[in-house]
């Protein structure tokens, strides 16, 4: 379910973050689901239970699970507006920049960079934002 | 939890230890790493009490493993063969460790055997070395102690019986088990533990297994312009990983008085890249030798 890339520079617990959120986004994983307790992530993946707690104190701060006490972690409902993590969305923003200015270097028109994000969008995105409009 | 202080210990007239000290807290699983020969087994067996030191002590929580045999039932070493058990059969091994450890866990047991594939009626002799070795590491764990050595549990070991090996440390670790493993396996090791205990000609450095070379060592991708600084790559503060063509993969002393960095950057390379540094290139930086082929 979740992979974990040795020669990555993203430090592993970043890597988890990232993977639950992959596997929210496309579906894999969906709102109310149990997922995997800290002892099991720790045992499957052989990473340090710490580093899985971590994880997961991040998830929830992100408001991506919730924990409830000795029940586990479960796939929170998604965010109800955009713009509220402002950081995140601005982070969001400087890596579509790095990702056009990288196109640009390697000769990708815009159009098929464009092709290429559509489908990443097929694959993860959603409809229409949360609630209103975007900031 | 786990305190060892000033331990020396001489074999055959040969320094093994040398004035070895370090700290470990309850729950910390920690990787023991070093050279064949460094004295990693002559540790495990001190701290267990199995050898006696010449010098120095080993305490748990406070009492003398050495002095105070009763200590010794909180804390248990799995060696590299269960030689000892051989003529017994899994539940021979159980209820001999049964009389000895406290709280030994015969259900655990029974169920890990099992969960394995492992007859616990046959004989320990006639199983294969990764059979043995899940077997040591199931019996180890059921004591419930509050210590568990290991000394090298995936050595020549198949990939299947490594992987639930390691996953029976990881979920005893997530229940509060203490580890201290030795092992040649550092990725797995910089991804199992939280803390690292590096030997070197019979002493022992202990860093933090998130960040493990902070502060010690920076690697770096470099292209310098020109010719390569010949006498700079071979100064004690660099030690070249490997260069294809002009690209130098370096490692960097990065301590507090070390001016590599600053040298690098005043021959103002074409490219200068910072690399994450693994557990492998601080065994490097320490322990010399060459590189691991990737």
């Amino acid at each position: 379910m979740i992979r974990i890339d040795e020669r990555s520079p993203t430090p592993i617990y970043e890597q988890i973050v990232q993977r639950f959120k992959e596997l929210i986004a496309k579906g894999a994983l969906s709102e109310g689901e149990r997922i995997p307790s800290v002892r099991e992530m720790s045992a499957t993946l052989l990473v340090n239970h710490n580093t899985v707690a971590k994880s997961y104190q991040e998830l929830e701060r992100q408001g991506i699970i919730v924990s409830q006490r000795g029940k586990g972690a479960f796939v929170a409902k998604a965010a109800e507006e955009p713009g509220m993590e402002r950081e995140r969305l601005s982070r969001l923003r400087g890596e579509l920049r790095r990702i056009a200015v990288e196109a640009h270097h390697l000769g990708v028109g815009s159009d098929q960079l464009k092709a290429w994000l559509e489908e990443e969008i097929r694959e993860y995105g959603r409809e229409r934002d949360a609630g209103g409009t975007p900031t | 939890m786990l305190a060892v202080r000033r331990l020396s210990k001489r074999i055959d007239g040969k320094a093994v230890l040398t004035d070895v000290g370090f700290d470990l807290e309850e729950g910390r699983v920690a990787g023991l790493v070093g050279r064949n020969g460094a004295g990693k087994t002559t540790l495990l067996k001190l701290m267990s009490g199995i050898l006696d030191p010449d010098d120095g002590e080993v305490l748990f929580e406070g009492r003398s493993v050495h002095r105070e045999p009763e200590a010794k039932r909180e804390l248990v070493c799995i060696p590299d063969t269960p030689e000892a058990w051989y003529g017994y059969t899994g539940w021979g091994a159980a209820y001999m460790f049964g009389q000895v450890y406290p709280r030994f866990d015969a259900a655990y047991f029974k169920h890990t055997m099992s969960r394995f594939g492992l007859p616990i009626d046959r004989n320990i002799r006639h199983f294969s070395k990764g059979m043995r070795m899940m077997f040591s590491t199931a019996l180890g764990l059921s004591t419930r102690a509050k210590l568990v050595l290991l000394d090298e549990p995936t050595n020549g070991i198949d990939p299947i019986a490594k992987k639930q090996v390691l996953t029976l440390l990881m979920e005893a670790a997530a229940d509060g088990m203490s580890l201290i493993i030795s092992s040649h396996l550092l990725e797995e090791l910089e991804r199992m533990t939280d803390t690292i205990l590096l030997m070197r000609a019979g002493t022992i450095e202990t860093h933090a297994s998130e960040d493990v070379a902070d502060g010690v060592v920076t690697k770096l991708q470099v292209v310098f312009q020109g010719e390569a600084p010949e006498a700079w790559l071979r100064s004690s503060d660099v030690r070249v990983l490997d260069h294809i063509g002009r690209v130098y993969t370096l490692l960097l002393n990065s301590a507090p008085g070390s001016a590599a960095a600053a040298e690098l950057e005043a021959m103002k390379p074409l490219l200068m890249e910072p690399l994450p540094v693994r557990l492998e290139d601080l065994y490097v930086w320490k322990l010399g030798g060459e590189p691991y082929a990737q």
